[in-house]
């Protein structure tokens, strides 16, 4: 799990696996970690986000959710390529990015998805494992006969080493010294978080999709389309999710194995957030991320995780959080299925 | 204005109608009565289009609406309150009544919210509550409540005397009839309660196993023996 860890680790620690020094005698570097853990914790917060999206309109778990997001990313590093990042250029290729991404949620769920709506659990987790197989098998057969990892050319989403202060001409009360990237991130997490409350509880479409995910049988009484519905459910969630993915692209080299390194702890976001509440999924992420972030760092006292140990630290919040209240931080429904 | 013939459907291998032929005019109210099974729920779900007939017509305003999807045929102007009411229960009151105006394209929505919270003042104070906290009477108000808001020709009730107390019953009887008077809405009520439903009603039909076994004027079937002894248990 260096990855991610790696991000915060380049940022103020020496390459030792020693722990820091506590945080009363350097402030300095424990606010970096923070903000750090808020950055990468964003994003896992935005592949959660497209979990549960998922989850709570069609009860499925969609596994491949993380290499869906894999797969535009990596067409964006193609676009990068061809047209350069410069300006503008890279705004359309995200913009891009989001519509291919949508299109292709929209479509894997009428046509692998929409068969097995019906049938048991276990079939839909089945079909998603596949998805998974297929789109990394993709992703490998397009991207990967050259030389893996790619390098991902430097964009407008800033420099994951200089601070942002470059930028502003100002150290904004010390919290400019956060890297260009991360503050990117954050901007753009809660640009989505603003976005997708605003569609959720302010327009008659998210009141139709909130509605279909909760009954549809009343919904179709209610004139909704409720295939529609789910299949611009499953659009949105593939575009937050890519969006996850098109972030973290310039700070991981790209890979077969970039997003199952995200996909991991945004499983476990979801599932501290709750599986069926969004800001969950963001606040879970955070949590995910800054936790991690820390416990890579510091030792509690003799106890010292390191960035290799991070990982089963993840997996280890995720396993008390289903043992202590199942259904997340946020959550209503207990997870019962899968 | 509604004219079912001949329909049959089933679940699977289980036949729920053989065969079912009923006429609403406009207007009126016409129940359906029958026992526990005996296909009422099926009726109204062939006719609001959740349950395809496998043979018959269900024609509405002169048109064959069976090979319909249910939101066509909420827009063609039937509101189907379902068995079990089947609300938002997450959802504020309020938003479960402009779900049920999800068809309307005009801005008299907000003016009917008010119109629905005339009829039911107990919904108006708690339109801010999600559906599920309500009581089952309260419950039963805002599913009738929703399925007014599509401002619909033809309202399909199902069983709205279930599980509620006998002066609830009685009082949203009282405001069915009024709206059937008031705004000419014509209404297809199933219930069990039979008693209830022949009060307020000027027709009735009564099903059994799936068929058609009897139809008449309200007041007829009170007095119809078989009725008497099978449904209203007197």
């Amino acid at each position: 799990m260096e990855g991610l860890g790696q991000v915060s680790a380049t940022l103020s620690l020496p390459a030792t696996f020693l722990a820091a020094a506590p945080p009363w005698q350097d402030p300095e570097l424990f606010f970096s970690l923070l903000m750090a853990g808020l950055a990468t914790g964003s994003i896992y917060g935005l592949v959660a986000l497209g979990i549960v999206l998922i989850y709570r309109s069609t009860d499925v778990l969609n596994f491949a959710q993380g290499e869906m997001a894999l797969f535009v990313t990596f067409v964006g590093w193609s676009l990068v390529l061809a047209l350069g990042a410069g300006g503008a250029n890279y705004w359309l290729i995200f913009f891009i990015l989001l519509v291919l991404a949508g299109a292709m949620g929209a479509f894997v769920e009428r046509t692998v998805i929409r068969p097995v709506e019906k049938a048991p659990v276990l079939n839909a987790v089945i079909v998603t494992l596949g998805l998974f197989v297929i789109f990394r098998g993709l992703t490998a057969f397009i991207w990967a006969q050259g030389e893996l990892p790619k390098g991902f050319p430097a964009t407008p989403l800033g420099s994951h080493l200089e601070p942002v202060s470059a930028w502003f001409n100002h150290d904004l009360w010390g919290f400019a010294r956060i890297t260009q990237h991360q503050f990117v991130v954050i901007v753009i997490t809660a640009a989505v978080m603003v976005a997708l409350y605003l569609l959720f509880s302010h327009t008659k479409l998210g009141l139709a999709m909130r509605a279909t995910a909760q009954n549809p049988l009343a919904s179709r009484l209610m004139g909704i389309n409720v295939g529609r519905m789910l299949m611009l459910g499953w659009a949105l969630a593939t575009m937050v999710g890519a969006v996850g993915g098109i972030l973290v692209a310039p700070i991981l080299s790209l890979d077969l194995v970039t997003m199952l390194r995200v996909i991991l702890f945004a499983f476990a976001a979801a599932v501290l957030g709750g599986l069926d509440s969004p800001p969950g999924a963001i606040v879970g992420g955070v949590i995910i991320g800054v936790v991690q972030n820390l416990a890579s760092t510091y030792s509690f006292g003799p106890v010292f995780f390191g960035p290799e140990l991070s990982l089963p630290f993840a997996l280890l919040v995720l396993g008390l959080m289903l043992l202590i209240r199942p259904t997340g931080i946020f959550g209503r429904r207990a997870v019962r299925r899968v | 204005m509604l004219k079912v013939s001949d329909i049959s459907a089933s679940y699977g291998p289980i036949q729920a109608l053989r065969g079912v032929s009923l006429e609403v005019s406009e207007g009126q109210i016409v129940a359906l009565l029958g026992a526990n099974g005996a296909g009422k729920s099926s009726t109204l779900k062939v006719i609001s289009g959740l349950l395809s007939p496998s043979g018959g017509s269900v024609e509405f305003l002169g048109q064959p609406i069976h090979r319909r999807s249910p939101e066509a045929i909420v827009s063609m102007g039937i509101s189907h309150v379902p068995e079990g009411r089947e609300l938002f229960t997450e959802l504020a009151v309020e938003e479960n009544l402009r779900l049920g105006a999800y068809t309307r394209r005009d801005s008299a929505i907000k003016r009917d919210i008010q119109r629905i919270f005339t009829y039911f003042p107990l919904l108006a104070e708690r339109q801010k509550q999600p559906a599920g906290s309500l009581s089952g009477g309260e419950q039963q108000m805002l599913a009738i409540g929703r399925g007014l808001m599509a401002r619909p020709k033809l309202l399909l009730l199902d069983e709205p005397s279930l599980g509620l107390a006998p002066t609830l019953v009685q009082e949203i009887f009282q405001i069915i009839k009024t709206i059937n008077r008031e705004e000419g809405l014509t209404v297809l009520l199933v219930e069990q309660n039979a008693t209830m439903a022949l009060s307020v009603s000027q027709y009735g039909y009564v099903l059994e196993t799936g068929r058609i076994v009897l139809e008449a004027d309200a007041a007829e079937l009170k007095d119809n023996e078989t009725v008497r002894r099978s449904y209203l248990g007197y």
